[in-house]
C-alpha cells in the first residue's frame, strides 16, 4: 500500500544540515521496496570499496568525496515519489550508480598514478564528457572512457558544492572568473593533477562555448597523448556541410585506428545501432504517453538516465535497455490505472534550457511542491531519429548527426527555428501551459533569446518562469533562490498555494 | 529435529535482526549522516596527497 | 468608519498606508529602513496610526504585509508578494496603466497588470545591483551629490557620455575616470541615467509595455531617469497622482480592504 502523495512534509526533513533527519514514510509497502533498493546499492558500494585498486583511488582523489553523498543523491531523486514512480526511479538511478562506479573502477583499474594496468590503459580512448561516443561502436575491443564524468558531470549532481574547489583552482591559475564554471571545473582538476592517468589517445569535441575549447586545449597539454578535436560544423542540417561532417567523422575514426591499431568493426557498431535504435523507441513511446492525460515517466525519471545512454552508453551497453524495458511494462500497466504522479495536477510543464547541475533533483522539487509535471526537458529533446542499420557510408553522416545534436549542444545551433520555435511545438503537443526557463547566468549562449522568448510565450499564452542557475556553482544562485523564482511567479501570477508548504522555504544550503 | 529447530531458529532470529538493525540504519538515515563525518579526514588527506604531476604542461 | 493598513517593508526604505473603507487613503509615511525588519515595520505603523488619529494596531479591520522583509511583519495579518502589491497600488492610482518597472533599492522589476489589478506577468533582476536604486547611490556618492540633486543634474545636459560597464562597481570606476578627465558632469549623469534606462528594457518587455509604463519605487522620483526611459525605450512615462514609492503600500492596504470587505 502506498501512503498518499504529498502526505508527508518533505521540507521538514531538512534541519540545516549534510543531510536529511530521515528517510520518507511512503506507505508500507514502497518503504520496503525503497529499503530493499537501498540494500542492494549499500551491497554495490561496499563491493566497490573492498577492491583494493578503487579504495587507491578514493584516497588519491579529491573528487571521491562526492561519493560521500551518493546515498543522499539517491534520496533526493526519488523524493516524494510513489508505486510505478518510485520503481521507474529506482530502475534509473540504482543502474546510474551502479554504472558510475563501474566507469570508476575501470578508470581506476588503468590509472598509471595508482598502479594500474598499463595493457588496459593502451587499449582506452578518452572521451571528452561532451562528445557522442557512438564512434566507438565499432572499436568492440577498446574501452571508451569519458575521464571527465565522475569528478564533473556525476559529481556536481551528487553534491552542490562538489566542483567549487576547482573552480577556484582554475581562477587561481589565470582563468577569468566569469567563464562557464563546468569547464572552469574541467581545467581545474587537470591543474590540481586530480585526473586519473591512462588512455592512448583522446577525442574531444567543439563543443559550443570558447570557454570550453579554451579548458580542452589546455587540459590537453596536461594529458599529453595524441588528441583529436572532432570539429563536425555547428550546421543543423545543411546540406552543404554534410559531407565535410561526414568526414569529420572520417578521420576521427582513422585517429582511433592509428593509435590503437584496431580495426572499425561495422558488424559490431551495427549491432549497437540496433540498440540504441530501440532505446529511441522507448523514448518516444514515454513521450507519447506524457501527451496524454495521464503523463508517467516524468520529471527526473526521464533526464539523467536519458543523458546518460544516449551519449555515454550510445547503444554499447544493454543494461539500458534492459532497464528501459522494466520501465515500458510500469508505464504502461500505470497509464492504464490512470495512476496520478502527483497528489493535484496543477500544471503541465515543459523543461527549457540547460539544467543547474548542483539542483538535479529540482524537477522532483516542482512537482511535490506546486503539482507541476515536467512532462520533458531541452536536453532530453535530442535526435529521434532512427538511424541507419547497414547503411555504411550513410552511417558516416549519421555519426555525424548525433554529433550535431549532442545533449549540450542540440539546441543551441541551428538558430530561432531550434532554439525557440521548436519550444511552442513541443507546449502544443505536450499541452504546456507552463515553460520553466533554466536560465544559466554564465551562459552567454542564450542571452540573445530572452526578448524572442517572452514575446512569443505572450503570442503562444505559455507561462514562462524564467529560473536563474548558476549550472555548477550555487554561489551564483542557491537552491532556495532558484525555488523563490518559482514560488513568487505561483503566488504572484497564478495566486495558488503550495501542495506541500513545507517545500516552499526551506534550509538546504549547507545540505549535499 | 532439534537441530533442524534450532537452524531454524538462529536464522529466522539472525534475519529479523538483520532486519531490525538495517532497517533503523536505513530510515534514519544514519548512513549518510555517517558518512558525512569522514568529509573532515578525508579533505585533510586530500591535501598531503603527493601528486607528480602537477602543473606538469601548464 | 473602518480602517484598513499596507506595511512595505523595503531594502532602503519602510512605507506604510492607511486607507478607510472608501479607499481613501488617510495616513501614510516613508521611513528609512532599520536592519531589523520588524522594527522598521512597527515605527512606520506607530506613525501612519497616529496620523490617522488610531491608537493601536487592532483599530484596524485588516492589515497586509510586503515587500523585502514582508515576512517579518509578524502583527499582519497575512503577506502578500511585493509584485502583486505594487501592481494593486498602482491599478488604484491611475487604472489606465497596464505596465510597471518598479526600481527598488536592490531589484528591478518589470510588472504586466491585468484589468482587475491583479498581476499578469513580470521579470525580476534581484542578482545583480546594477540598474537598482544601489547604483544610484554609488553614482550620486561618486558626484558627491544627493540623489535628488544628481538628478537635476542629469537634466541640464545637452549631450550624453555612455557609461559602458554593466557592473555597478566598474561603473563607478568607469565614472571616475571620466570625472578625472575632465568630462561635463551632467553629461556623465545624463550617461548614468542613460545606462539604467538600457537596463529596464528587458523589464519593459516583460511587462508588456507598448505605447506608455509607469515607474514605482524610489528611483521613480528621478526625473532622468524618466527623461531617459522616454528616449531610449520610446515609452511615455506616465507621472502618477500619488507618490510612486508607496505604490507597494498602498496596493497591500488595497489587498486589506478587499479582504476585510470581504
Amino acid at each position: 500500500m502506498s501512503k498518499k502523495l504529498n502526505s508527508e512534509p518533505l521540507g521538514k526533513l531538512y534541519n540545516g544540515k549534510k543531510t536529511i533527519k530521515r528517510r520518507e514514510w511512503r506507505g508500507l509497502r514502497d518503504t520496503l521496496y525503497d529499503y530493499k533498493c537501498w540494500l542492494g546499492i549499500m551491497a554495490y558500494l561496499v563491493k566497490f570499496l573492498t577492491n583494493p585498486q578503487n579504495l587507491k583511488g578514493m584516497f588519491r582523489y579529491r573528487w571521491m568525496i562526492n561519493n560521500l553523498a551518493t546515498l543522499d543523491f539517491l534520496d533526493r531523486h526519488t523524493a516524494g515519489a510513489r508505486g510505478p514512480q518510485l520503481r521507474m526511479a529506482h530502475l534509473e538511478y540504482d543502474f546510474i550508480i551502479k554504472h558510475m562506479a563501474d566507469n570508476m573502477a575501470a578508470q581506476f583499474k588503468r590509472d598509471q598514478n595508482i598502479g594500474g594496468s598499463k595493457k588496459l590503459s593502451d587499449k582506452t580512448v578518452i572521451f571528452d564528457e561532451n562528445m557522442m561516443s557512438q564512434v566507438m561502436n565499432g572499436f568492440p575491443n577498446l574501452k571508451a572512457i569519458s575521464r571527465e564524468i565522475p569528478p564533473i558531470f556525476t559529481g556536481s549532481t551528487m553534491r552542490q558544492d562538489s566542483e567549487i574547489f576547482y573552480i577556484d583552482v582554475s581562477e587561481q591559475y589565470g582563468i577569468p572568473g566569469d567563464v562557464c564554471p563546468m569547464p572552469a571545473a574541467e581545467l581545474g582538476v587537470a591543474v590540481q593533477d586530480d585526473y586519473p592517468e591512462f588512455g592512448c589517445c583522446i577525442l574531444n569535441a567543439n563543443t559550443t562555448c570558447d570557454t570550453s575549447l579554451m579548458g580542452n586545449g589546455i587540459e590537453q597539454r596536461h594529458f599529453d597523448i595524441p588528441t583529436h578535436q572532432v570539429a563536425v560544423p555547428i550546421n543543423y542540417t545543411d546540406p552543404n556541410v554534410n559531407d565535410y561532417s561526414a568526414q569529420e567523422i572520417k578521420d576521427a575514426i582513422k585517429f582511433v585506428e592509428d593509435q590503437t591499431g584496431e580495426k572499425f568493426d561495422w558488424d559490431y557498431y551495427f549491432k549497437c545501432m540496433k540498440i540504441f535504435n530501440q532505446e529511441t523507441r522507448n523514448f518516444l513511446e514515454w513521450l507519447e504517453v506524457n501527451k496524454t492525460d495521464y503523463p508517467q515517466v516524468v520529471g527526473n525519471n526521464i533526464a539523467p538516465f536519458r543523458y546518460a545512454y544516449y551519449m555515454v552508453a550510445g547503444g554499447r551497453e544493454i543494461g539500458f535497455l534492459d532497464a528501459e524495458k522494466k520501465i515500458n511494462k510500469l508505464m504502461y500497466k500505470a497509464y492504464e490505472n490512470k495512476v496520478p504522479v502527483v497528489s493535484e495536477v496543477r500544471h503541465r510543464a515543459i523543461v527549457w534550457g540547460v539544467q543547474a547541475q548542483y539542483y538535479s533533483h529540482f524537477p522532483a522539487w516542482l512537482q511535490n511542491c506546486w503539482g507541476i509535471i515536467p512532462l520533458v526537458d531541452m536536453l532530453s529533446l535530442t535526435s529521434t531519429k532512427i538511424y541507419s542499420e547497414d547503411d555504411k557510408e550513410q552511417a558516416y553522416y549519421d555519426m555525424a548527426d548525433l554529433y550535431a545534436n549532442m545533449v549540450m549542444r542540440n539546441r543551441s545551433e541551428g538558430g530561432y527555428q531550434v532554439g525557440v520555435e521548436d519550444l511552442w511545438r513541443f507546449c502544443e503537443e505536450f499541452r504546456a501551459d507552463v515553460v520553466i526557463m533554466y536560465e544559466h547566468i554564465g551562459c552567454k549562449a542564450v542571452t540573445g533569446y530572452h526578448g524572442l522568448y517572452e514575446e512569443q510565450a505572450r503570442k503562444h499564452n505559455v507561462h514562462l518562469i524564467w529560473v536563474t542557475h548558476g549550472l555548477m556553482d550555487p554561489r551564483d544562485a542557491s537552491r532556495q533562490s532558484m525555488r523563490n523564482d518559482v514560488n513568487r511567479y505561483m503566488r504572484t501570477v497564478f495566486h495558488e498555494e503550495p501542495l506541500d508548504p513545507s517545500l516552499e522555504e526551506f534550509d538546504d544550503s549547507n545540505a549535499y | 529435529m532439534d537441530t533442524l529447530k534450532k537452524v531454524l531458529i538462529g536464522t529466522v532470529s539472525a534475519a529479523v535482526g538483520f532486519f531490525a538493525v538495517t532497517f533503523t540504519v536505513y530510515f534514519f538515515n544514519l548512513d549518510s549522516k555517517a558518512l558525512t563525518l569522514l568529509e573532515e579526514p578525508l579533505l585533510k588527506h586530500y591535501e598531503k596527497v603527493d601528486k607528480q604531476k602537477t602543473n606538469k604542461n601548464l | 468608519m473602518k480602517y484598513y493598513g499596507g506595511c512595505d517593508v523595503g531594502s532602503t526604505y519602510t512605507k506604510a498606508v492607511i486607507l478607510d473603507e472608501n479607499g481613501k487613503i488617510v495616513a501614510d509615511t516613508t521611513l528609512k529602513s532599520k536592519i531589523n525588519p520588524t522594527e522598521s515595520a512597527q515605527l512606520a505603523m506607530d506613525e501612519v496610526l497616529k496620523q490617522a488619529g488610531l491608537s493601536t494596531i487592532k483599530d484596524l479591520a485588516y492589515l497586509i504585509g510586503t515587500g523585502y522583509g514582508r515576512n517579518k511583519v509578524p502583527f499582519a495579518e497575512e503577506n502578500i508578494s511585493e509584485i502583486s502589491c505594487h501592481a494593486m497600488g498602482v491599478h488604484v492610482t491611475d487604472p489606465s496603466v497596464k505596465a510597471i518597472i518598479d526600481i527598488g533599492g536592490q531589484d528591478v522589476k518589470g510588472i504586466a497588470i491585468d484589468t482587475d489589478g491583479t498581476v499578469k506577468n513580470f521579470a525580476m533582476n534581484d542578482k545583480c545591483a546594477a540598474g537598482t536604486g544601489r547604483f544610484f547611490e554609488a553614482m550620486a556618492r561618486s558626484f558627491e551629490l544627493s540623489l535628488s540633486d544628481f538628478s537635476k543634474l542629469s537634466l541640464k545636459a545637452k549631450n550624453v557620455i555612455p557609461i559602458t560597464a554593466q557592473c555597478t562597481v566598474f561603473a563607478e570606476s568607469e565614472v571616475i575616470t571620466l570625472v578625472g578627465e575632465g568630462k561635463p558632469m551632467d553629461e556623465i549623469a545624463a550617461g548614468i541615467e542613460m545606462a539604467v534606462a538600457k537596463r529596464c528594457f528587458v523589464m519593459a518587455k516583460k511587462a508588456g509595455a507598448t505605447d506608455s509604463i509607469t515607474l514605482t519605487g524610489g528611483c521613480a522620483k528621478n526625473g532622468g531617469l524618466k527623461k531617459a526611459i522616454e528616449q531610449v525605450l520610446h515609452l511615455n512615462v506616465i507621472e502618477l497622482k500619488t507618490d510612486p514609492q508607496l505604490m507597494g503600500a498602498l496596493g497591500a492596504a488595497e489587498y486589506a480592504r478587499q479582504k476585510g470587505a470581504a
